[in-house]
């Protein structure tokens, strides 16, 4: 009974990761998000689509330009990026936007992590359930801060410049 | 292998009226995409047109085989009563038109961002490709509609790209066509 009751609960500080079904990569591995990202530190950055201007021009190229800046202060080994679209849409948009790889982009396409963690929000204007935008750091799997955008897509806690300023 | 796509039994078939959907076109107007509404009724009505299906923006074969051979040849296919070339895939404005300036289309093409694959639904135009990561997603196919009417549909009843997705195929249909008349 209460772990069906989590289920329905977002996400939050001192929840373990979702172990979601997603997909990294081109030709697209299957890997459980839990499973993968679950050892050691790590952020996880979500956005609600991969060209759409808000993620393109601010959200993203934040955490391109404050990728070292991020290892070193939080202590974090990779830095993560969880979008619903599918890998190729996100390799295109990696491979223009952070030539360098230094973001490892996550294809959640048929938003099983958008579903499990409740970082979710509805666009019409993109088709439907996307990823809310919001930053995390876990350790370990379990999330030890956590930033969603109020309304699921504004551009202000969820920046790499607000984390490297407020923690 | 055929049991990973699960396609529609029934297709929309030769005669048939195109059915009524909104549909967002993005479309090449003053050197860049720009996005509008407009229902698939008033798309189509009094032309003749192209209507491409494709599984997805930027996969392998929609972006190095399938559609730059109609943007190339997109001239030719227009010349003598055509009037327009559209392809449509489930994905939204902002990854088409990103996926337009990557193939530079210009404005051979007018594109239908079926995100919410609602007018693919109403085709009955659908696959699933979750086993490929992708999920539901356009067949590829082609059709020639005049006025809203389906006149020739060449559907490869999945994701697969054969010679009836080449724009040769197309050429000699609209060939005919034009014969006819």
């Amino acid at each position: 009974m209460r772990s069906t009751l989590r289920l329905m609960q977002k996400l939050k500080v001192g929840d373990k990761l979702p172990a979601a079904n997603v997909h990294i990569g081109v030709p697209p591995v299957a890997v459980n998000f839990a499973e993968k990202f679950g050892k050691g530190r790590v952020l996880v950055f979500g956005v609600p689509g991969a060209f759409t201007p808000g993620c393109t021009k601010t959200h993203l190229p934040g955490y391109v330009k404050d990728s070292a800046k991020i290892r070193a202060k939080f202590g974090v080994n990779e830095i993560v990026c969880i979008a619903v679209n599918d890998v190729f849409v996100l390799e295109a948009w990696s491979m223009k936007y952070d030539p360098k790889q230094t973001v490892t982009m996550v294809s959640d396409a048929v938003a099983d992590f958008a579903t499990k963690s409740g970082l979710k929000v509805d666009l019409p204007v993109l088709g439907g359930i996307r990823s809310s935008r919001f930053a995390l750091i876990a350790e370990d799997g379990v999330v030890k801060n956590l930033f969603e955008e109020p309304d699921g897509k504004g551009l202000s806690c969820s920046l790499s410049e607000s984390l490297l300023a407020k923690l | 292998s055929k049991s990973l796509f699960n396609v529609s039994k029934r297709y929309i078939s030769v005669g048939e009226t195109i059915p009524h959907a909104n549909l967002k076109l993005v479309e090449w107007k003053n050197g860049e995409y720009a996005t509008t509404v407009l229902d698939s009724h008033s798309a189509f009505a009094n032309q003749r047109v192209i209507l491409i299906g494709y599984p997805g923006a930027f996969t392998p074969s929609c972006e190095n085989v399938h559609l730059p051979e109609y943007i190339k040849r997109a001239a030719e296919l227009k010349a003598d009563g055509t009037d327009k070339i559209f392809a449509m895939s489930v994905n939204d404005p902002f990854v088409v038109g990103a996926f337009a300036k990557k193939l530079e289309a210009g404005d051979a093409i007018t594109w239908i961002a079926d995100g919410n694959g609602e007018f693919t639904k109403a085709l009955d135009a659908g696959v699933d490709l979750s086993g490929a990561a992708l999920g539901y997603r356009s067949r590829r196919f082609t059709m020639i509609i005049e006025n809203k009417k389906v006149v020739e549909f060449n559907d490869e009843k999945g994701p697969q790209m054969t010679d009836l997705s080449r724009v040769v195929s197309v050429l000699t249909q609209l060939g005919k066509l034009k014969k006819k008349k």
